[in-house]
């Protein structure tokens, strides 16, 4: 059975009284374990699609099995339970972490949340939490502003881990960064799967990006899927002239050949 | 035979109040006529403060401790000031990573990008109207009539970076500065983008000094290449020669960053 099995989902915004559709009709499944990618440009859908995955937007239709509940069924308190096994990490790591607050209190937050830890506990365990990311103790009594943007990156995947979630959605969590740091967070996320065997959706504008971490990817346009399949072939050989686009320009970015 | 560069930047270093260590380190490079050089590095190396420099245009607590900065011939750091903006206007442009920051949010975009061209070129608002509508054309803006009316926030990040772009063309420079023009945009948008510069390099005989982080995009708009770390050059010429056969292993670590 499929980690994650989304219906025919929809969801359509009003501009100036005009029906927008970000999601129409968009169907997938997730494997646990695997990482799925979503590729498509800016407006095409990706963040509403993951907003609505975890229930941060409410669909118009469609349903959303999460381990073999439809997620949509649930009320309040049932979906709060729910979290705990699906986290997501934002593209801007800056409005993402709250400025006032110490990263010892940051990492710790959502696990006192959930009552899974006493307080007392709380230092330990986001320390344990830093050197899972790769940084170290010192950086527990600094604040968010404190920090790099790749730190910070790393800092809200941690917080992300600290529920031992089965589902992590990341929306463009590269896009800010500069190429060196973010060929260091793919890495650290490929390592973060493995070990935990975590189960991902990766939303990214760009294929390459996507490739370096998924095996499977599906191609969004306009609120729909135009293709899908393994990463390795939507580069190689894609049927669509859509992808070929995006395959094109991210070539174009690509190094040279000398 | 070798020609006088158009821009030549020697020694220059920067420091700032209260940090420790300089932000540029006796950088020196060269711009020659028609010529595009990238200035590579991670953020934090210095690549932005150094064509702050250039342009003038450094925060005033900034202090240009040594160095000097050829343009055209003359020393910009010691020309008087009106001297220098007119050279700033005429022949230096910047673009700007972050177009919606350095767009004016009251203001239309039509009367943004007629400033220029009122102030430096002294055409009547009448022609300076017909120019911005035939710049916008060279950047291949879609609906030029509707974007000279609207709102910078009204644009898609491709646009505002088309419309900067427009702007920084309007004075007919010599030497365009792009600092990370395409960072902040989607795959796709990025290319069009870097094409469209690639073909306005051509069209307007321009130069470029082009400040990026990715090696990717460098290898292939830019002849040349220096790589800046921490405020210092450590390696720099052709950039086949560079990429090819890194000699430092800052250059090597940061090609292998590159997406494949």
């Amino acid at each position: 059975m499929a980690l994650l099995e989304v219906r025919n989902l929809c969801k359509s915004f009003r501009d100036s009284g005009k029906a927008v559709h970000a999601v129409n009709g968009v169907s997938f499944s997730l494997e646990a374990g695997t990482a799925l990618g979503l590729v498509g440009e800016s407006g095409s859908g990706k963040s509403t699609l993951a907003r609505l995955v975890l229930r941060l937007l409410e669909p118009d239709a469609g349903s959303i099995r999460f381990n073999g509940t439809n997620l949509l069924d649930l009320d309040f308190h049932g979906m709060r339970a729910q979290r705990r096994w699906l986290q997501i990490v934002f593209q801007d790591p800056f409005s993402a972490l709250n400025p006032r607050m110490p990263v010892h209190q940051l990492l710790s937050e959502p696990l006192l949340n959930f009552g899974l830890i006493q307080s007392g506990e709380a230092r330990a365990k986001a320390s344990e939490l830093l050197a899972l990311v790769g940084l170290d103790d010192s950086g527990l009594f600094r604040f968010p502003h404190e920090f790099s943007g790749g730190q910070r990156q790393r800092l809200c995947i941690a917080r992300a881990l600290s529920l031992q979630p089965r589902l992590l959605v990341l929306d463009e969590p590269t896009s800010g960064l500069d190429v060196s740091v973010q060929a260091q967070l793919l890495s650290l996320l490929q390592r973060l799967q493995k070990q935990f065997g975590l189960s991902y959706l990766f939303i990214s504008h760009d294929l390459r990006v996507v490739k370096a971490v998924c095996g499977q990817a599906l191609v969004l346009k306009d609120g729909r899927v135009v293709e899908a399949g393994s990463t390795r072939q939507l580069f190689s050989r894609p049927s669509q002239a859509y992808t070929r686009q995006l395959v094109e320009a991210s070539k174009a970015l690509s190094l040279a050949k000398f | 035979m070798k020609q006088v560069p158009l821009l030549s930047v020697k020694g220059l270093s920067v420091e700032f109040p209260g940090l420790p260590l300089q932000a540029v380190r006796r950088v020196s490079f060269d711009v020659h006529e028609n010529e595009c050089m990238g200035l590579v590095g991670e953020s934090g190396s210095g690549k932005t403060v150094t064509a702050l420099a250039i342009l003038g245009l450094l925060d005033p607590s900034a202090r240009i401790t040594s160095g000097e900065i050829f343009f055209a011939g003359e020393d910009l750091r010691t020309l008087p000031e009106t001297r220098r903006q007119k050279i700033r206007g005429h022949q230096l442009a910047m673009v700007f990573q972050e177009p919606l920051t350095a767009f004016n949010p009251v203001l239309s975009v039509g009367e943004q990008l007629s400033e220029p061209l009122l102030y430096h070129r002294g055409l009547s608002p009448w022609e300076a109207r017909q120019e911005v509508l035939s710049l916008l054309e060279a950047v291949h803006m879609p609906r030029p009539r509707q974007v000279f009316q609207a709102f910078p926030h009204q644009l898609s990040g491709g646009m505002r970076q088309k419309a900067m772009i427009a702007m920084a063309l309007s004075c007919k420079p010599k030497l365009l500065i792009a600092d990370e023009p395409t960072s902040a945009l989607d795959v796709t948008v990025q290319a069009e983008i870097l094409s469209l510069l690639a073909s306005l390099r051509r069209q307007f005989d321009l130069s470029v000094l082009f400040i990026s982080h990715d090696l990717g995009i460098v290898s292939r708009h830019c002849s040349r290449v220096a790589v800046l770390r921490q405020g210092e050059i450590v390696e720099q010429g052709k950039t086949q020669t560079v990429f090819s056969k890194p000699r430092h292993p800052y250059t090597r670590a940061l090609l292998e960053a590159v997406l494949r």
